[in-house]
């Protein structure tokens, strides 16, 4: 059970990810979810769950170092922890939380090292679908 | 007790974004710590002196600044916020700080450095 507080929901969402628990973030993603990241933009949560699948399959874990709270948005500070070269990247997540489920996400990162990380990630799971095919996961 | 330290916090914060982003340098650069550590994807800032410098040289092609959000928790504050660079063009900045003793003793920024390598800024 999820508590409805924003920080939780985000929490679980990221923990969700790490865990490669999709029918969770399911529960914990708005179905018109809102994703904003440096190179793209995309709508809809099954749109998302599918990159976050693929990406599943280079990470260990996420490892949470700070979240900030105003309200219903959330603010994280995490590493994306792979199993590739790339090892850890730093990771700034903005979320807005409403009704208890996620309704916007705006990520940041340094695309630099990303492209390598989406070719193995290709590797592993195949080609990536049309929506999915860029170099960086957002 | 938590939240008079939030205040100052975000008030320490605010007053550096706002002189830098106004090229009042002099007014950012006072609330720089002294032994101040920097973070930042490429460079590398060993000294207070030596991220002052960079920051008035770099803001000197700043054009705009629209801050996106602000939050902050205890000493720790976070300014997210896309610029419009000379020579550079857009750039989105997620900037986490720590204050201590009314100056800021730590900046680290994380942000997309594609665009930077290209412009020669790396």
């Amino acid at each position: 059970m999820t508590s409805k507080d924003p920080k939780s929901i985000c929490l679980a969402y990221l923990e969700a990810f790490g865990k490669k628990d999709f029918g969770k973030l399911e529960q914990l993603l708005a179905p018109e979810l809102q994703f904003k990241g440096p190179a793209t933009a995309r709508s809809g949560a099954q749109s998302h769950i599918g990159v976050l699948k693929r990406l599943g399959s280079v990470l260990l874990r996420n490892e949470v170092k700070r979240v900030f709270v105003d309200g219903s948005e959330v603010c994280v500070i995490y590493d994306f922890v792979t199993d590739t070269p790339m090892g850890a990247a730093p990771i700034v997540e903005w979320l807005r939380v409403e009704d208890g489920r996620i309704q916007s996400v705006w990520l940041l990162f340094d695309r630099q090292p990303w492209p390598a990380v989406m070719e193995e990630v290709s590797r592993r799971t195949g080609p990536a679908p049309e929506l999915h095919s860029r170099s960086t996961p957002g | 007790m938590m939240a008079r330290e939030t205040d100052s916090t975000l008030a320490v914060v605010r007053a550096y974004d706002g002189g830098w982003t106004s090229q009042n340098f002099d007014q950012a650069v006072r609330l720089l710590a002294a032994d101040l550590k920097v973070e930042v994807p490429i460079n590398d800032y060993p000294t207070a002196e030596s991220f002052a410098r960079a920051l008035v040289g770099f803001g000197g092609l700043v054009k705009t600044v629209t801050l996106l959000a602000e939050f902050a928790k205890g000493n720790e504050a976070m300014l997210l916020y896309d610029m419009e660079v000379d020579r550079l063009g857009k750039l989105r900045i997620a900037e986490h700080f720590t204050v201590a003793d009314g100056r800021i003793v730590r900046i680290r920024q994380i942000h997309d450095t594609a665009s930077l390598g290209d412009a020669g800024f790396a």
